[in-house]
């Protein structure tokens, strides 16, 4: 048992190595691990992402498993127009947006009390667990921002993507990305300010 | 806010995005020395920005992918079985349709060659051979006259007897 584990690792460790787009060629061509590597890469990046927006754990992973299957069965019709990367997030974004839709939920209008905090400088342990209590204030503060602009607040500055790809995924301007992301950091400057003690 | 720090504004929300170039960013720093206004908004940003990326990111459950295969192996049975089913009705359709249509080929052909469908054909095959042992009576060989003395005379016999 134990050297045919080894050998899967080993195997999965060279499947590592290979960009999205190999393993896309490769899946093509019959390789069908190709495929779940793919999945391996990318599961946490979208869970995460989608639970950015569905606020809620089941759904998001729901949501998730949505997007592989929905790109599965895309597979055989594979165009290299876009990055796979692009492609899962696109398809993970509308996802999300259904489902907000079906629920009602489509601007996140509704309001976390803020309780007050009161940073300065930055040291003490009383301090790290402010920062630790600012951090889950600007999550939440992020989860309320309006979706056109959390989409590529998320995109940008937890999924590390760019601007580029960011307009590709929600089908914008380059432009349109950099102004929402401005409205976004604005939102979040004057809700978290206060607490910053700047 | 002055003029000018409108255009600053902008670029750092360049910088964020890291989408500057280096010329651009030595004119935000100079200006953000000088501006305390511009500074403090900077200063908010990028905490923004450092705290975001450093809050938690939510995984994906352990048995995730193995879920997946077994969602994507189980819509492929279904997928399969569904085909096995319309294949098979495919086929009776297939077969259906062709046998109707040689069979009905084959009466046209029929048609088109002597007028009578098969079926009749095969009908008058029966009679032939009974028609052609009855000779055909000619017009000048029908008597009624003779026939009808015949009868009458058979009549009167009956009646006198
Ligand atoms: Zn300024």
């Amino acid at each position: 048992m134990k050297p045919l584990n080894k050998l899967k690792l080993k195997e999965l460790k060279i499947q590592d190595n290979f960009t999205d787009n190999d393993l896309v060629l490769k899946y093509l061509n019959g390789d069908e691990d190709s495929f779940y590597t793919l999945v391996n890469r990318y599961k946490d990046k979208i869970v995460n992402y989608i639970y950015r927006f569905v606020n809620n754990y089941e759904i998001a992973v729901e949501l998730s498993q949505e997007t592989f299957m929905r790109i599965y069965k895309y597979m055989p019709d594979y165009k290299f127009d876009y990055k796979f990367s692009t492609l899962i997030y696109k398809i993970a974004s509308n996802l999300s947006i259904d489902y907000l839709r079906k629920e009602g939920k489509f601007i996140g209008t509704e309001m976390v009390d803020i309780q007050s905090l009161k940073m300065k400088s930055i040291a003490s342990p009383e301090e790290k667990l402010l920062m630790e209590e600012l951090k889950k204030k600007l999550e939440s503060e992020i989860m309320n921002l309006p979706i056109i602009y959390r989409q590529p607040f998320i995109l940008k500055e937890m999924e590390n993507l760019e601007i580029s790809q960011i307009a590709k995924i929600l089908g914008c301007k380059k432009g349109t990305v950099k102004s929402r992301l401005f409205r976004a950091r604005n939102i979040l400057k004057e809700k978290l300010g206060p607490y910053f003690g700047v | 806010m002055k003029d000018e720090c409108i255009f600053y504004k902008k670029l750092m929300n360049d910088y964020l995005n890291v989408d500057i170039s280096k010329i651009e960013e030595i004119a935000l720093m100079e200006h953000i020395d000088l501006c305390l206004s511009c500074r403090r908004d900077f200063e908010k940003l990028r905490k923004i920005s450092t705290l975001t990326k450093e809050i938690e990111t939510i995984k994906a459950p352990e048995n995730f992918t193995d879920l997946l295969k077994n969602e994507i192996n189980s819509t492929q049975k279904k997928g399969s079985k569904f085909m096995e089913i319309f294949l098979v009705i495919a086929a009776s359709i297939v077969l259906f349709v062709m046998g109707f249509a040689i069979s009905s080929t084959y009466l046209v052909k029929n048609e088109n060659f002597n007028g009578t469908p098969e079926i009749s054909e095969k009908r008058s095959n029966i009679e032939i051979p009974v028609k052609k042992n009855i000779k055909p009576i000619k017009p000048e060989e029908i008597n009624i006259k003779n026939n009808y003395r015949k009868w009458e005379k058979v009549y009167l016999e009956e009646v006198s007897h």
